[in-house]
């Protein structure tokens, strides 16, 4: 890695931290060190300018340290330290769920940050535990709307009843349907993929899912995520839609694949 | 379709197609390497080999897939700092930590 490279990863790893206040950094050159190889393993897969690899290496180099603090000596000011920045960036993301109802976010932060500490063992990923950890305060979000609505209709109460902020109706449309109807050892000993064993079967198959379903982005949807294996963020940036539409789009297509005849005569030959 | 049912009910297509339950991995360990793969898709990695297992059951799961939705659509949004930080932030009850042997 050029020193150039190098130089922009201690930048980055340290504008990084300072932006989200995360402070349990004890040896930053070891930690520039650390977010350097990090960067340089992801580099030939991240399809993402490199400033945005750093940041991505930085949060994954600073998720192991915070996992490390949290589990650390009872007590200890570090382990406070480390559940107080956990707290903040609880917080934030359980005021978006609640649609910015400090109430809400303040009961659901704290009960997400007990959760946490009790389930520290679960997390599988350190380099992923900012993102565990805010799993968690998502449903500790959705459980509380869903106990205050069973609560106001055991009551019979006519109060509108607060719901989770779901992913917003905006987010879900972007992009047009044509259509007009509305693991470590799991993964080791995981069978080879359930592609079409020949090109022929494959064009088949495709071919009539393509029959089937009038609309394009339907079609594309299909074909990505079952017969190319692709992930939903794939298809979506390549239709230039969100994650939330790729599934509107699969549900609709499935239902429309359903009573289609020729698609399940199709998948019965390739069968 | 009985022979859809028959013969073809482990490829991810039909079971899609049948409303089947994935039946290679469970929900729980599917949520245990969730965070790693929400964070793999918004770093461009989820291509990877070592999701497969969690794609099918994303692809055949309900509750899973809208957990993954929500996390996926927060992680966009703080990845191109669209979620903003608080003004203020209450401080948290540490007590907790003063407690002993309360881990699972």
């Amino acid at each position: 890695m050029s020193e150039e490279i190098r130089a922009q990863c201690e930048q980055g790893a340290r504008r990084t931290l300072a932006q989200r206040g995360w402070t349990l950094v004890q040896d930053e050159r070891a930690f520039a060190a650390e977010v350097e190889a990090e960067t340089q393993a992801r580099l030939p897969y991240a399809r993402r300018p490199l400033e945005k690899v750093i940041e991505d290496a930085t949060i994954n180099r600073y998720g192991h340290i915070w996992y490390a603090a949290c589990r650390g000596e009872q007590g200890s000011e570090r382990q406070r330290v480390a559940f107080i920045e956990l707290h903040r960036y609880l917080y934030t993301a359980a005021l978006y769920c609640a649609g910015y109802d400090p109430q809400i976010a303040e009961e659901n932060a704290q009960a997400a940050l007990i959760n946490v500490w009790q389930h520290l063992e679960q997390v599988r990923d350190p380099g992923s535990f900012a993102r565990w950890a805010q799993m968690i305060v998502i449903n500790e979000v959705k459980a509380a709307y869903r106990r205050e609505k069973d609560r106001a209709q055991t009551a019979g109460d006519d109060i509108p009843i607060r719901r989770f902020r779901e992913v917003p109706v905006s987010a879900l449309m972007r992009g047009d349907d044509d259509d007009d109807d509305p693991l470590a050892s799991a993964q080791a000993s995981y069978p080879p993929p359930d592609l079409p064993t020949t090109d022929e079967a494959r064009a088949h198959v495709e071919a009539a899912i393509r029959r089937c379903l009038r609309s394009r982005q339907q079609q594309a949807v299909i074909i990505g995520l079952f017969l190319e294996e692709r992930s939903v963020k794939q298809v979506a940036d390549q239709l230039a839609i969100t994650p939330q539409f790729v599934y509107v789009l699969k549900a609709r297509a499935l239902k429309r694949l359903r009573a289609c005849v020729e698609f399940l005569e199709a998948l019965e030959e390739w069968m | 379709m009985a022979n859809l049912y028959r013969r073809g009910y482990h490829i991810l297509l039909v079971r899609a197609i049948l409303n089947l339950p994935d039946d290679r991995l469970d929900c729980i360990t599917c949520q245990a390497w969730l965070p790693g793969y929400v964070d793999a898709e918004v770093a461009g990695t989820a291509a990877l080999d070592r999701y497969r297992p969690l794609r099918r059951h994303l692809l055949l799961c309900p509750v899973c897939s809208e957990l993954y939705l929500n996390m996926l659509h927060m992680a966009m949004l703080e990845d191109q700092g669209k979620i903003s930080p608080p003004t203020a932030c209450p401080d948290p009850d540490l007590s907790f930590l003063a407690s002993e042997g309360f881990h699972e």
